[in-house]
């Protein structure tokens, strides 16, 4: 379908279209490199966002190369636009790059299909989303935490429109690494964006098995969600081995505890301000030692019976 | 439990008054300890146990809503929640602690871990609309509503939590009021060096610093109120939040005799309830004589300090007399806000010698680059405040804790006038 659409363009690179030319030549590069900066900082958000890499890389870096990107992006994608002005095969003026769909019919574009044309006004609308939501940074303490998250958002839907854009007014778009590239990075931010949504993070929690601390040997999984995490380090003075926060800020923290330690790792679970951590069994193999675990009386009544079994409570 | 009590045919019955993070914690660490009797709890609220100190911080801000904030309970314990009454009346004599709609309870063990209630000064009009306290789940979703539309928040009071509020509103982008009679924010939790520090934060963050100044009057608006200053300021708001201070809710527990609930209820050094056998106190309600500083009964009102005291109230009650495990506590708390981490582990007396490290000296922004505080007192460190230190608070205090245990020794300790106490009764 996408090659069909293109093959149908007047730009596409065909025998039949206008010669290159220089210009045409920047502002079709500067455009693509404008699409794949985007997409790198829209990807960039999601990793700061689940707090993905934060035990490795410092939250400061990631901010900072997410912002880079998304500027360097955007000032391309300027770059694109006001190109496509002196570009001699387009009909595009100073005001059609501010304005969309204001050059529609203009006879200038030749017999260039209306999809193409809508395309180009697909492309305007994302600059000017994108722009909108960086330059809101500007009064973003005025506009609240909040409102500020819903205003950058906004960004997701420019990141669509700048997709739809270089799919169907691209001039590049018929060949099949162009459109192969935009769609397995559209995709790669899709699937990443649903798998992250609290539905879906819920519905993986619901699925693991709840904890049940009953055997010796076994070890204990430990995850520390780090979008929750505050790195206040409380977890380290329950359980010091376990959990440790670097100097830089970050925590980390051992996935796997035998079970032995499981006292501290419950209390650090317990004890931790942000509800951070937790735990879960893993299915190892259990070799069990000669101490039988009691089960006897009333109802299974302990949450960590295997080392406190000894103690029991006269009655 | 003890013998005495042991000789009851029926299964023993463990009852706990309050479901805050004391009460849930002396619940859980019964079983834990293989208490196989029922074990009851009685919670005023209608809502399953929750975290509360998520009220002023993830549900305020937004991050979270009250289904997210419920105490993560050990799967599988066995505990008869009874949620929606509150204790009405004990009889320590006859061993039975009666509900306000008139259930009566028998125990073989007591829980007291009914926690705080806020007060606000006679006349305030607390529960109308636009002027709050904030204590339960259900204050601060009530608060985090009107939040949204409201453009002027004052906020009276400036501790722990009046600041957390203020450090909402800012964040949202509204105009914030604090007032409070003393010079600087958090003075008494943080220690007077670093409450300065934070106070300048909060300046430069933009929050209407009233300091030094007392609410003398509040009067309704047509829309919002007014309140009058003792400079004579007035301040017209959207929103008040009264932050003014808790005490032990103990009103309950008024008139039953031999127990002394002036202040919180009194304890021996293993939280038991002097003049009550049987029963033991936790979190904010008991005020016990924390060997690790000085033999005078303290109370402490902090969220680790409920749960560290709920294990140990349980352990203690299980043990009955022939337990010698002295309840020792080093206090630690946390807020986060107007972007700084703050923590504190120990005490921060002001009268204390005071050590302070810079994290990167040279800063106008002091509290924002980094600040650390250590408190020395007689035995040598007593507390550390921390503000975006977090490294460097979590070793310091690690080897604070390490330290943990009776520093006072047991014999000029003030426990044996508590026993006395405890026979008067």
């Amino acid at each position: 379908m996408i090659s069909g659409i293109s093959s149908a363009l007047a730009l596409a690179p065909a025998p039949a279209g206008p010669p290159a030319n220089g210009v045409h030549v920047v502002a079709a590069s500067a455009g693509f490199a404008s699409y794949l900066l985007v997409w790198a900082a829209v990807m960039w958000g999601m990793f700061l966002r689940n707090g993905w890499a934060s035990t490795r890389v410092r939250h400061s870096t990631l901010y900072s190369t997410h912002m880079g990107l998304g500027l360097l992006g955007l000032c391309l994608g300027l770059v694109h636009g006001l190109a496509q002005t002196v570009a001699p095969v387009t009909a595009t003026r100073l005001v059609d790059v501010v304005v969309p769909f204001l050059n529609l019919d203009d006879p200038n574009w030749g017999d260039l299909p209306r999809t193409a044309r809508l395309g180009q006004g697909a492309g305007v609308l994302a600059l000017e989303l994108m722009v909108a939501a960086t330059l809101a940074l500007a009064v973003r303490n005025r506009l609240g935490q909040n409102r500020w998250r819903a205003v950058h958002l906004a960004n997701y839907v420019g990141y669509l429109l700048m997709v739809v854009h270089v799919l169907v007014s691209g001039s590049d778009a018929g060949h099949t690494w162009a459109w192969a590239t935009v769609l397995g990075t559209t995709a790669v931010t899709g699937l990443t964006w649903v798998a992250t949504t609290r539905w879906a993070v819920a519905a993986r929690r619901r699925s693991e098995r709840t904890l049940n601390i009953s055997r010796p040997g076994g070890r204990l999984s430990v995850e520390v969600d780090p979008r929750l995490c505050t790195r206040f380090g409380f977890c380290e003075h329950e359980a010091p081995g376990v959990f440790q926060l670097s100097g830089d800020g970050r925590l980390t923290y051992d996935a796997s505890v035998p079970v032995e330690l499981a006292d501290g790792v419950v209390r650090a679970a317990r004890v931790c301000p942000a509800r951070a951590i937790r735990l879960g069994q893993e299915a190892t193999q259990v070799v069990m030692p000669s101490v039988p675990v009691p089960d006897d009386t009333g109802p299974q009544p302990t949450l960590i019976p295997f080392d406190r079994a000894s103690r029991r409570v006269p009655q | 439990m003890s013998p005495r009590t042991a000789v009851r045919p029926a299964r023993q019955r463990a009852v706990v008054v309050g479901a805050g993070r004391a009460g849930v914690a002396a619940a859980e660490e019964l079983r834990v300890a293989g208490f196989t009797g029922e074990v009851v709890v009685l919670h005023d609220e209608p809502t399953p146990p929750y975290d509360r100190p998520a009220c002023a911080k993830g549900i305020l801000g937004g991050r979270q809503r009250p289904a997210d904030v419920s105490l993560p309970i050990a799967p599988g314990v066995d505990v008869d929640w009874r949620l929606g009454r509150r204790a009405a009346y004990l009889d320590p004599a006859a061993k039975v602690v009666t509900a306000d709609t008139g259930e009566e309870i028998e125990y073989d063990g007591l829980v007291l871990a009914t926690g705080a209630r806020p007060v606000v000064p006679a006349g305030w009009p607390v529960g109308q609309p636009g002027f709050h306290v904030l204590y339960t789940v259900a204050d601060a979703w009530r608060l985090r509503a009107e939040l949204r539309s409201a453009s002027v928040v004052v906020v009276v009071g400036a501790g722990l939590t009046g600041c957390e509020v203020a450090s909402v509103v800012r964040s949202e982008g509204r105009s914030c009021v604090v007032v409070d009679p003393s010079d600087r924010v958090m003075g008494r939790q943080l220690g007077s060096m670093t409450a300065a520090h934070v106070t300048d934060e909060l300046w430069r963050q933009g929050v209407d610093l009233r300091l030094g100044r007392r609410v003398t009057a509040v009067e309704p608006l047509r829309r919002g109120w007014l309140l009058s200053l003792d400079d004579g300021a007035q301040v017209r708001a959207d929103v008040v939040v009264a932050t003014v201070g808790e005490r032990p809710d103990t009103t309950w527990l008024r008139g039953v005799p031999g127990l002394d609930a002036s202040d919180g209820v009194l304890c021996d050094e293993r939280l038991r309830v002097v003049g009550a056998p049987d029963v033991v106190a936790a979190g904010t309600v008991a005020r016990w004589p924390n060997l690790q500083y000085s033999a005078e009964p303290v109370r402490v009102g902090q969220w680790i300090t409920a749960w560290e005291h709920g294990r140990a109230a349980a352990r203690s009650l299980l043990e009955g007399d022939s337990g010698t495990r002295c309840v020792t506590h080093v206090p630690r708390f946390w807020s986060a806000q107007f972007g700084l981490q703050i923590q504190v582990c120990g005490v921060v007396p002001d009268d204390s010698e005071v050590r302070v490290t810079y994290l990167r000296p040279g800063r106008r922004d002091v509290a924002r680059s980094g600040l650390l505080v250590g408190h020395y007192g007689r035995t040598g460190l007593e507390g550390i405040v921390a503000v975006n230190a977090t490294r460097a608070f979590t070793s310091m205090a690690r080897g604070l804790l390490a330290t943990a245990g009776p520093s006072v020794p047991a014999a000029q300790s003030g426990h044996r006038a508590l026993r006395k106490l405890a026979v008067a009764g």
